[in-house]
């Protein structure tokens, strides 16, 4: 869908993306991942044209960028700006009627889609149709930036940063609704972030970046199982574990327990779609030493373990993962 | 009180006319402002990304603004004549730099983000001027044009200075007059006319925050058809035109005896006296108010046209001395008279035209004139006593100092200190009778009115008549104040209607009469 080949650009001297290529499939989303200044979001940005490249091509569809006259390509790919870029002189409708009123819907269909959309997002119309963006909190105007870039139902979305500006509360709750949106599911969405989570949770796979090259593009799974470098390891740090252990899903590690326990116990409950990292923060609470797990499976049977079968368990889920 | 009741008064008696001046003050600042509206925005616009177009097309924006008006009003004349016209294009030229540089800020100041997701969202750049950059930097925009609006309604008041009309008619007439009431008639409306005009503007600016954003270009265009359709009805028919300074319109002496006595109908503007002689010069008006003597007659080529029906009053100049003087030395009289009748209109300009046009100093100008007339001796001892001259402070006044300066010294043992520059009449002759000098040239009509403020009774009687003017200045300066007035100089420093010489001699014009009589065919 997105194919980058071989992408340079250089900023007064200064190399900001350094002969990159990845490609985004369809319906895929892809995370553009890195510390401050890696080059992610100038990559993104090369993608609709608001920085064009010194060397290499990029591609939409398989055909060329430059074949677009750069507004009308900027009218296909819907584009969620870390701090939501709404238009201060335009109410929440007028914001999200933007790119079909360029694209030349009439009103009706333009109305319509507004109304649709704001349903979707939990933006009530007949509360905020004509609610100017400063009336709204952070996470509602970053749901009308996100309902804009909707509108015309691009096939591409790209994202900078779009949680970037939240609180962690508000980020974490948006981001679920995010992942539940229907809208989002069919798209091919190129999502820059910098946060490890994010990236961990959102994206079907992760280019991490550094330096304006990339590192690793790779699953999530992938990636902090197999790190192609050091950097990545780095990268990950002291959450590798966590994150790692949040990969783990019970269901997956169930397979691989040798010991079970007699039912009946006084245990803690889990579901076998929770992860190993789940576990480990209930249990390792001093304050239970009981240290049995029951692991509710979907047929709705159960299963009891212990947390040391389990934690071997998940010993070998990795040996295994790490040596695919 | 007095004054309150005056003002009432004289305001409602000069409603018709306020009300006219009052659309003219309007008129001229809208169409001014629309223009500048018209230029301003675009230029402001197309400086937004040009970083050097922008700090060359403020800084010329700025320097217009600090070019005093009366001076552009003068620099316009040669090619653009008095009346509307060059009102309109200084106002402009006023309005330009709060409007550009309003522009400029308003839009380079609006958040790079919002800029950024116009571009993004695929607008091209038209379609990001016009719906996210120019309504976001709005409010900046109208913020620029209420400050336009305001300087441009209180500079409109120097419109009156050439022609075009406006409250400055009131305001300098009344400064002229030494009339509070009319400066205020004036002065009150121009201060409502800005109010009333920053608060329609500021709602312009609110409503341009919160929607309803088409009110803009509508009112503009409304404003634009109400200020042309002003403009058009203002456009002089052809014939001849007067202009007359603010002083001389609202005169008994000037400009009504003018319409009483000479039944005087021409199309007639008010002036600046800075600008009228140039004005008549370049053929912009055809006759003008001035005095007799100014040196500007002759650099400028005019005629005096003969007052022969005698509106004006006479303004004959002779010096004014103390009685003690005159007392202590005898001698004095007999020299000081030696002037006497010398001096004729001409003889003045003249003189005053090599001061002011030659720029020779008033003591040269003084050596010359007395040498060509045989009068010229050289100084003597000046061990006898030493003689204080006053003079007020213009250049007519200076040349007479020196002249009896010159006379005193070759004619009497006298030293001689002049003291110049007295400003007014009334500074002058306080100076004479509380004893700083011993002398000074006076003009019999000035004494008449200002001085002994004759009463009406007498002044309706006598005061068109030259002799029974100075005769009364004469006996009232020695009964009251022991002062002698001598005999007249010779000239007669008064108000005149003048035109261009070449122009009056084609036509045939001597006198006032005469003109009427021409332009009335």
């Amino acid at each position: 869908m997105i194919n980058i080949r071989n992408v340079s650009k250089t900023f007064n001297g200064v190399i900001a993306v350094d002969d990159i290529s990845f490609t985004a499939e369809e319906g895929e989303n892809f995370i553009l991942l890195g510390a401050s200044g890696c080059g992610k979001t100038t990559s993104l940005r090369m993608i609709n044209r608001l920085i064009e490249p010194d060397l290499g091509q990029i591609f939409f569809n398989g055909k060329n960028i430059l074949e677009f006259k750069a507004e009308l390509l900027r009218r296909k790919i819907g584009y969620v700006m870390q701090n939501h870029g709404l238009f201060s002189h335009y109410t929440v409708s007028e914001n999200i009627a933007v790119v079909p009123k360029l694209l030349g819907w009439d009103k009706i269909k333009i109305k319509k889609r507004t109304a649709v959309l704001m349903e979707k997002l939990k933006l009530p119309p007949e509360k905020y149709l004509s609610a100017y963006p400063s009336e709204l909190s952070g996470g509602q105007q970053q749901r009308v930036g996100l309902a804009r870039a909707l509108a015309a139902d691009p096939d591409v979305l790209l994202m900078d940063e779009p949680f970037g500006a939240l609180d962690p509360v508000t980020r974490v709750h948006i981001r679920k609704e995010f992942m539940e949106l229907d809208e989002l599911s069919r798209k091919t969405i190129i999502m820059v972030t910098h946060d490890v989570n994010e990236a961990l949770q959102l994206g079907d796979r992760i280019c991490l970046m550094e330096n304006g090259k990339v590192v690793q593009t790779a699953t999530a799974e992938e990636i902090l199982l197999k790190p192609a470098s050091g950097y990545v390891n780095y990268f990950f740090g002291e959450y590798r574990q966590t994150l790692i252990m949040q990969q783990a899903l019970l269901k997956d590690l169930l397979p691989l327990i040798t010991e079970h326990i007699i039912p009946g116990k006084p245990a803690l409950h889990f579901h076998e779609t929770a992860s190993f990292s789940d576990v480990i923060q209930t249990l390792s609470d001093p304050g239970y030493n009981n240290k049995i797990a029951e692991i509710k499976i979907k047929d709705g049977t159960s299963v009891w373990v212990t947390f040391d079968a389990l934690t071997e368990a998940f010993q070998n889920w990795k040996n295994r993962k790490e040596n695919e | 009180m007095n004054d309150e009741g005056g003002f009432v008064d004289f305001f409602w008696s000069q409603r018709d006319k306020l009300l006219e001046q009052v659309g003219e003050h309007a008129g001229i600042t809208l169409l001014s402002l629309l223009f500048a509206i018209l230029i301003g925005i675009p230029a402001g616009i197309l400086i937004v990304d040009r970083k050097r177009a922008a700090s060359f097309v403020l800084g010329v924006a700025g320097i217009l603004q600090t070019i005093p008006g009366i001076a552009l009003l003068g620099f316009f004349i040669p090619f653009l004549g008095i009346g509307l016209l060059p009102a309109i294009v200084a106002l402009f030229l006023y309005a330009l730099l709060p409007i550009i540089r309003n522009t400029y800020v308003g839009i380079t100041g609006i958040n790079p983000v919002e800029k950024e997701a116009a571009v993004a969202m695929g607008m091209n750049k038209q379609q990001v001027l016009f719906r996210v950059q120019l309504p976001l930097a709005m409010p900046v925009i109208i913020a620029g044009v209420r400050t336009a609006a305001v300087i441009n309604i209180g500079v409109a008041t120097l419109a009156a200075y050439i022609g075009a009309g406006g409250l400055g008619e009131f305001i300098f007439g009344g400064i002229a007059m030494n009339n509070t009431n009319m400066i205020l008639c004036g002065a009150l409306p121009a201060a409502l006319l800005a109010i009333v005009a920053d608060q329609l503007l500021s709602l312009l600016q609110k409503t341009s925050k919160k929607g309803k954003r088409k009110l803009i270009p509508g009112s503009l265009i409304i404003a634009f058809c109400v200020g042309l359709g002003y403009g058009f009805s203002e456009t002089n028919d052809n014939g001849m035109v007067a202009g007359f300074t603010p002083e001389f319109i609202g005169r008994k002496d000037g400009y009504l005896g003018l319409k009483d006595v000479y039944k005087f109908k021409m199309n007639s503007v008010v002036i600046s006296d800075a600008v009228m002689y140039r004005a008549a010069y370049e053929g912009k008006l055809d006759v003008i108010s001035g005095y007799s003597t100014d040196g500007r007659l002759k650099a400028f080529d005019l005629k005096v046209l003969e007052d022969d029906r005698h509106i004006f009053p006479p303004y004959q100049a002779a010096l004014v001395v103390r009685n003690n003087i005159t007392r202590k030395y005898p001698e004095l009289i007999t020299t000081l008279n030696l002037l006497s009748g010398r001096i004729n209109d001409s003889v003045m300009t003249e003189l005053n035209y090599h001061v002011d046009y030659l720029h020779e100093s008033p003591e040269k100008v003084a050596g010359d004139f007395l040498k060509s007339s045989g009068l010229l001796m050289p100084p003597r001892t000046g061990t006898k006593g030493k003689i204080r001259i006053g003079s007020k402070i213009f250049t007519e006044q200076y040349i007479l100092t020196e002249i009896y300066k010159l006379l005193i010294k070759g004619y009497t043992e006298l030293d001689v200190e002049t003291i110049t520059g007295l400003g007014g009449t009334s500074i002058c002759f306080d100076a004479l009778i509380n004893d700083r000098i011993d002398m000074y040239p006076e003009y019999s009509g000035t004494a008449f009115l200002v001085i002994l403020k004759a009463p009406e009774n007498i002044s309706n009687k006598i005061f068109t008549d030259r002799e029974a003017v100075f005769n009364y200045v004469k006996d009232e300066f020695n009964k009251q104040y022991q002062l002698t007035y001598l005999s007249p100089i010779g000239f007669n420093n008064a108000y005149a209607l003048m035109m261009k010489r070449k122009h009056a001699e084609e036509m045939g014009i001597n006198s006032i009469s005469e003109l009427i009589d021409n332009t009335s065919k």
